[in-house]
């Protein structure tokens, strides 16, 4: 990491961390100037990770999304962006900023433990195929993670929602809360889904096989059949909205660990670099 | 009738259904699967054969290809199958515009679905995959003896040769805006020695002809000529050695292998250091051992002969060598169509349960952001 890149990145985790801290404290007391700094705080640090990932770009002649580090870190920007995007049409969506600020600092936090220096792309990595796959990937760990922070809202509790209705209007009903989380887990499955076929599609470009049962395809897999049953449990089935929710935010994990655990447990032919 | 139509086209039915498959492929994420040897967790190596006995006896090491994984497969594509298209017909009377969007979507989803198992089951049963090992100059037959791992649909039936395939040389490739990378100039001849095709097979770069797919192997190898001469110059052994390649991490690559040596109780370690630049050729470190250890060492240059104890040893000339992969995958073009269109249906879907609806709407499932 260079030295302006490493000032980028630190400086986005101290933003962050005092958007966590600050937006954290107005779920319990109403101070909206606070939860406009906040908001301010979080928008800065956005722009922040984005010239980060411009000038790591630019430095490695590649999008940012190779390493396990840089793929952390695109899934943080994405949700970042996706969640700045949707609160310039959505204001009720400042809501989930604690939520995602704490777990933009996790992953922070799990990024700062691994090896940061930017490598050349090997043969099979220069595929268009490549930049797809990896930007569905991260996209759609970031629409699955905004998924995850509604669930964290909702089980707060329906008297804390009534009370945090009035400060963020237009936002849904305690009980209508998991709905929103329902149309966040389908674009997220859509995301996803392209991720898996774009995979397939540059291994068999490269390698001539579309699917091999390699640790990192198969948790991808789970993780998608697993949302999909999740989907389905709560729109046909009725699963209660509060299993549900807790459901939803155990599910993202597996998302994580498809993407950045299976490495730590699994010999696996899919390399990062 | 009816309430078996009711059965299987349920939701309830699907869901467990999918729970079932859901738990079948996290079993098969713990338990090494035969033939996916890549899925092995870290550091299990001693619980694992203390358990095998029993997994396979239970055939859960073989989970993909185990009758009760593909009966789900199928009792679950019949459900969707049939579900859908019982929802089709259901569609017209949906009076909002965004919340019948939502449902073709869906069906167009779950359809699509069908598709994808139906192509990966027809693959899977037509489907051919071989690997040769080639170095330079060398050529094969498309012979089941002649391919060093092979596998085949149980459907394919006789579909050996058709062809030979000849490794010319390994090039340097210069592909449009990428890197210079290594390619392999291959000829295909059918079996009247007629030259059907040529060309390069690359990385992300395959050949194809008549059906099937040419691909390059992930690592390019050396496989440097070891001649091993007495005292009196008489020839011992004389040998191209395959050095095989081991990744050690991202770009880095290790060409190393042990052969044995004419004399008794020696063994020779071969490690080919591919050269900085384009314009220095590679070198060959060469090491003597007895009993695992290591009691002579040099290094030549192609041309070069050492001298190593009671032995001589040249690296007259140098090939590289690799695996050339041979797919046929006739049933592909239906598992990503498949793939595509039920995104697309997905998306669909997706996007209207967020589009504003009519005030009458009474769908149970509106979305909102």
């Amino acid at each position: 990491m260079t030295n302006v890149e490493s000032i980028l990145y630190w400086l986005t985790t101290l933003l962050l961390a005092v958007g966590f801290f600050i937006s954290l404290l107005c779920l319990f007391y109403s101070r909206p100037r606070a939860q406009t700094a906040a908001q301010i705080l979080t928008a800065v640090a956005t722009v922040s990770l984005t010239a980060f990932g411009v000038i790591r770009w630019v430095g490695s002649g590649h999008p940012p999304f190779v390493s396990l580090f840089e793929s952390m870190i695109a899934s943080i920007w994405f949700l970042l962006v996706i969640f700045q995007l949707i609160r310039l049409r959505v204001g009720h969506v400042g809501i989930v900023l604690a939520p995602v600020t704490g777990f933009s600092l996790v992953l922070l936090g799990w990024s700062s433990s691994l090896p940061k220096q930017a490598s050349p792309l090997s043969a099979a990595l220069e595929n268009v195929w490549l930049f797809i796959h990896a930007s569905f990937a991260t996209a759609g760990a970031g629409v699955f993670l905004l998924g995850a922070s509604y669930s964290v809202i909702f089980l707060l509790g329906e008297d804390r929602i009534q009370g945090l209705r009035r400060r963020f209007p237009g936002l849904p009903e305690h009980r209508r809360l998991p709905e929103t989380v329902v149309t966040y887990l389908l674009f997220g499955l859509v995301l996803w889904g392209v991720m898996i076929v774009s995979g397939s599609i540059w291994a068999h470009s490269a390698w001539g096989r579309y699917w091999a049962w390699d640790p990192v395809e198969l948790w991808s897999l789970l993780s998608w059949l697993i949302y999909a049953l999740l989907y389905h449990a709560r729109v046909s089935l009725k699963l209660s909205p509060r299993v549900f929710c807790i459901l939803n935010i155990v599910a993202v994990a597996t998302v994580a660990f498809a993407l950045w655990g299976v490495h730590y447990v699994y010999e696996t032919i899919h390399t990062y670099g | 009738m009816r309430r078996l139509l009711d059965l299987i086209t349920s939701t309830r039915t699907a869901a467990y259904l999918m729970a079932a498959v859901v738990f079948l492929v996290l079993l098969s994420a713990i338990v090494p699967q035969e033939g996916f040897d890549t899925g092995r967790v870290k550091g299990s190596g001693g619980i694992i054969e203390a358990l095998q006995p029993t997994m396979r006896a239970l055939a859960l090491d073989r989970i993909y290809n185990s009758p009760i994984f593909l009966v789900l497969l199928a009792l679950l594509s019949t459900g969707l199958l049939a579900g859908s298209l019982r929802r089709l017909t259901h569609l017209r009377k949906m009076k909002s515009p965004a919340v019948r969007v939502q449902h073709l979507g869906s069906v167009i989803f779950h359809i699509a679905l069908v598709a994808v198992l139906a192509g990966a089951m027809l693959n899977r049963s037509y489907s051919f995959q071989g690997a040769f090992g080639l170095t330079e100059g060398q050529q094969a037959i498309d012979d089941p003896g002649q391919y060093v791992k092979m596998g085949f649909g149980s459907l394919r039936g006789d579909r050996f040769g058709r062809f030979q395939l000849r490794l010319n040389s390994i090039e340097l490739h210069h592909p449009a805006g990428g890197a210079t990378t290594e390619a392999a100039d291959v000829t295909i001849n059918w079996n009247s020695g007629l030259s059907a095709a040529e060309g390069l097979v690359a990385i992300n770069e395959p050949l194809r002809w008549n059906g099937l797919e040419f691909h390059l192997g992930s690592l390019v190898g050396y496989s440097p000529e070891i001649v091993i001469l007495d005292d009196s110059d008489t020839a011992l052994l004389r040998t191209f050695v395959r050095v095989g390649g081991h990744r050690t991490g991202p770009g880095k690559i290790i060409h190393e292998d042990f052969i044995d040596s004419p004399v008794a109780g020696q063994k020779l370690g071969i490690r080919v250091e591919p050269g900085a630049s384009p314009g220095t050729g590679p070198t060959v470190a060469v090491t003597v051992l007895e009993d695992e250890t290591e009691i002579q060492a040099g290094i030549a240059a192609v041309g070069d002969t050492l001298q190593m104890g009671g032995i001589r040893v040249a690296v007259p000339r140098m090939r590289r060598w690799c695996y050339i992969q041979v797919v046929e995958n006739p049933w592909i073009w239906l598992i990503f169509t498949g793939f595509w269109v039920g995104l697309a249906g997905q998306a669909l879907s997706a996007v209207a349960r967020v589009l504003p609806r009519a005030k009458d709407s009474k769908s149970r499932t509106r979305g909102q952001i």
